[in-house]
């Protein structure tokens, strides 16, 4: 059963490591390709015409996008070992509306704290507490999202926590201090070999802002 | 085995009737709550905390909130009838993918087609045809998005065909001109019986914008000075728009004149009040 699994990715994308979490978990052998999102390669072109972005999973030449689906099609392919999403029909939706609010609020108001200042970066840093603090409340005393195990929240979450250093030097704040068991979880989930090695270091991710910042003008 | 379904939904969403035809696809007895968005139940408020958002479907008392996720979960809970979703990984992932496409795009850039005016409008009525081009491309020859079978991305996306009629007649356009494939999608889809009940009337929804279009339309300025003058006049009448909380005051003779205009900071700070209330009332309608 010869599989070709291929990866394009983005090695800073909170996207992309939702994936790489999720091909660890299941002990998939695959290859990573990074791209240059301003030089994208024919191949990224060629999987993702839609909306050209990463990350694109690629299973035996055919392409799957969007980090979620990506993610449930792996727990569905290789679904006898590590299961990601529960079983029980009304756990998993609630599974998914947690993953889909992860979708909603962590990347565009995290965009905003590093991207603005003032009252914009204010409003936004208030939004992405508040939000962070639905999550903890969702968790409570769970050792993950998922319950015992890592789940498809903790996947679709867990990935931000690299973008937290930036977010909290651009935006003089502290999140450990707001969100105390949130970030008790996040050092669980690190611990994981799969989230060790899927997430980069969140100094250089903070390099990657600055110099955006340095790009963009701001 | 069904137990107790209830839909907490308002008439002229999308995202409403998504969950209507699954729910009458698997022929689900439930019972259908229709909400005023102004004036949220205390139901909808318990029920979905985090986005305060129709539709919410609750079975045995427990909620699930999201039109996509509702639709797997009925799809994985009825699971003897009428499938949605395909059984192969691949092709679920297909589905789920340009179901999120449709999310992504559909509703935003309606949205601009009738709110907006000049070049906003011009380049949203653009990349609206360009998505629905490349909704029209994914469905090539077949019958359905599902193929043979009507499936989860006919299920996402068919709602939007009763409010191509709005964004028509605001956008000055026709989508069945430029996408007549996804039209003739529409209809077959339309012959359906849930669909057919499923789907608002198309002229009910165009009335709905049109009203809700006046009461975004109001200048503040006209507003402005009609109080002013009602002040001097020493009357005013409100008027309930749409039968909502939204006021607009008028006064009894009609507009006066700014000559007659003088000002007053108590009005204007009442005025100054309803058009922050305004826009939050307007807010409410983000389905």
């Amino acid at each position: 059963m010869a599989e070709e699994v291929v990866l394009l990715d983005f090695w800073a994308s909170p996207f992309g490591i939702r994936v790489r979490i999720a091909l660890a978990e299941k002990g998939i052998k695959y290859e990573y390709k990074e791209e240059d999102l301003r030089n994208k390669s024919a191949l990224l072109l060629q999987m993702n015409p839609v909306h050209k972005k990463i990350p694109v999973l690629i299973h035996n030449g055919k392409p799957i996008c969007e980090s979620n689906v990506q993610v449930q099609y792996i727990d569905e392919v290789w679904h006898d070992t590590a299961p990601l999403l529960p079983s029980d029909p009304y756990q998993k939706a609630n599974a998914r509306f947690w993953a889909d609010f992860v979708d909603k609020k962590m990347y565009e108001l995290g965009s905003k704290i590093w991207r603005t200042k003032g009252e914009e970066q204010a409003t936004a840093k208030k939004g992405f507490i508040e939000s962070l603090k639905l999550l903890e409340g969702e968790l409570g005393d769970k050792t993950y999202f998922g319950g015992e195990n890592l789940g498809y929240v903790d996947i679709a979450l867990v990935p931000f926590y690299c973008w937290f250093y930036a977010y909290e030097k651009c935006g003089e704040f502290s999140i450990e201090a707001e969100c105390p068991r949130l970030m008790a979880w996040v050092k669980r989930c690190m611990q994981k070999e799969s989230v060790a090695n899927s997430l980069p270091e969140q100094e250089k991710v903070y390099e990657l802002v600055l110099r955006a910042k340095k790009i963009l003008g701001i | 085995m069904e137990g107790e379904v209830v839909l907490l939904d308002f008439w002229p969403s999308m995202f409403g009737m998504r969950t209507r035809i699954a729910l009458a696809e698997k022929q689900i007895k439930y019972e259908y709550r229709e909400e005023d968005l102004r004036n949220k139940s205390a139901l909808l408020l318990q029920m979905n905390p985090v986005h305060k958002k129709i539709p919410v479907l609750i079975h045995n008392g427990k909620p699930i909130c999201e039109s996509l996720i509702q639709v797997q979960y009925i799809d994985e809970v009825w699971n003897d009838r009428a499938p949605l979703l395909p059984p192969n990984p691949y092709q679920r992932a297909t589905a789920r993918f340009w179901a999120d496409f449709v999310d992504k795009k559909i509703y935003d850039l309606g949205a601009k087609v009738w709110r907006t005016k000049g070049e906003e409008q011009e380049a949203a009525k653009k990349e609206l045809i360009e998505c629905l081009k490349l909704l029209e491309g994914q469905l090539g020859d077949n019958p359905y998005f599902g193929g043979k079978d009507f499936g989860f991305v006919d299920v996402a996306l068919v709602p939007f065909y009763c409010w191509f009629y709005t964004y028509e007649k605001f956008g000055s356009f026709s989508i069945e001109a430029e996408c007549p494939k996804l039209i003739a999608w529409a209809k077959r889809c339309m012959q359906k019986e849930s669909v057919a009940k499923s789907l608002a009337d198309q002229e009910k929804i165009y009335d709905f914008v049109l009203h809700l279009k006046k009461a975004l339309g109001i200048e503040d300025e006209v507003a402005k000075e009609t109080v002013r003058a009602a002040e001097t006049a020493g009357f005013f009448r409100v008027v309930n728009f749409m039968d909502s909380a939204i006021l607009y005051i008028k006064v009894k003779w009609g507009i006066l004149s700014s000559s007659m205009v003088r000002s007053s900071c108590k009005v204007i700070a009442l005025l100054e009040g309803h058009a922050h209330q305004r826009a939050q009332e307007v807010s409410k309608f983000r389905l």
